[in-house]
């Protein structure tokens, strides 16, 4: 049933192109400031979905990067390991925090040496629609 | 102590004979001294155990340090960096890579913060960033990207098999992993932060989740440490 209501709601969705991702409230947006020369920096929010259905991020741009992919870090047998993950999932009233240590938005080859202060653009695509966020680049610690 | 002979005689069925009086006053007595000599010496020894199996809040000290057999590296201004480069401090080696987005620059940060609250005592302790990626990681950039967090912090990196060599020492391992990025690759590595005591000896291990206060105190700890031959 739930299975059902799940499939009639993405594809009510789907019935509407142009949509910025019915129901995705981001909160907490920001980019690590990194060292000058850093090939690669880490993005972070917090995003909520605020509808019934399941909210699928399929990928993400920039026009500020070459490249942005969904990462996350799982350690096993001491080990620190980066897996790309081909798309997010939010739960339906729920969260999927893209914090520090779990995951993180890799964001490749910046298109200069982003500073605290500074701001970069991310699109996310979702089926359908698509959220344009500006992220704050922060220092960390 | 004529009191107190009293009150130890007090639940033998014997005690109006007086003997047993006697003997429960020596008894006492003798427990007494006995005690006034071996318990400050009791706590003397419990303190140098205390003292010397001093545990770490985020890690462990390895019973006896392990001597580091030598290497060859290249130091983040292009020149050798060999075993005699762990000499004569105490050195935390942080293993991993500067197209590490996240746990890197952030242990980087924590390793600051820790370093910044030891005040004076930061001159008597290394911190080392080994990169385990030296295809992308050329010495310069590395020196650039450490010194980034801390003019102090130093980086070293060289052929795989030379890194392997040492990890096997130092107990690091790093894996080329190609599924961690869509473009190019990533490197699965050893999280701990490992300590190198001043005579280049693998002395413990710091494991996380890190947090700089906890580094701190650790690193007062390591520093404070008499440092056997």
């Amino acid at each position: 049933m739930k299975c059902i209501r799940i499939l009639g709601g993405a594809l009510a969705l789907a019935s509407m192109p142009g949509h910025a991702c019915e129901g995705l409230e981001v909160s907490d947006a920001r980019v690590m400031e990194s060292p000058p020369g850093a090939s690669v920096l880490a993005g972070f929010a917090t995003l909520h979905n605020s509808g019934n259905v399941p909210l699928i991020i399929r990928r993400a741009d920039s026009p500020d990067f070459s490249a942005v992919e969904f990462h996350s870090l799982v350690r096993r047998d001491g080990l620190i390991r980066m897996t790309v993950d081909s798309s997010l999932t939010v739960p339906p009233h729920g969260t999927l925090a893209i914090k520090s240590g779990e995951r993180h938005l890799m964001l490749f080859k910046p298109a200069k040496d982003f500073r605290e202060g500074d701001r970069v653009r991310i699109r996310l695509f979702c089926s359908p629609g698509t959220l344009e966020l500006t992220m704050p680049v922060e220092k960390s610690g | 102590m004529e009191e107190t002979g009293r009150e130890a005689g007090r639940s033998r069925p014997t005690r109006s004979k007086g003997i047993p009086i006697r003997n429960g006053v020596i008894r006492i007595a003798a427990i007494a001294m006995i005690a006034a000599v071996a318990l400050p010496l009791g706590i003397l020894a419990w303190r140098e155990q205390a003292e010397r199996s001093r545990t770490l809040v985020s890690g462990t000290l390895l019973p006896q340090p392990r001597p580091v057999a030598e290497f060859a590296l290249t130091g983040d201004d292009g020149k050798p960096f060999t075993r005699a480069g762990l000499l004569g401090r105490w050195t935390v080696v942080f293993v991993g890579y500067t197209h590490c987005p996240d746990v890197c620059p952030t242990t980087l940060s924590q390793l600051k913060a820790a370093k910044a609250g030891l005040g004076p005592d930061a001159a008597r302790l290394a911190v080392l960033f080994m990169s385990v990626d030296p295809e992308r990681d050329a010495p310069d950039h590395l020196g650039r990207y450490v010194r980034y967090f801390d003019k102090d912090f130093r980086a070293v990196t060289g052929p795989a098999d030379a890194l392997t060599a040492l990890g096997r020492q130092l107990g690091f391992v790093f894996v080329k992993n190609p599924a961690a990025e869509g473009e190019g690759y990533g490197i699965d590595h050893s999280a701990e932060l490992i300590l190198v005591d001043p005579k280049a000896r693998l002395a413990g291990y710091l494991t996380p989740p890190f947090r700089a206060e906890a580094l701190a105190a650790d690193f007062e700890t390591i520093l404070r440490k008499q440092v056997a031959p």
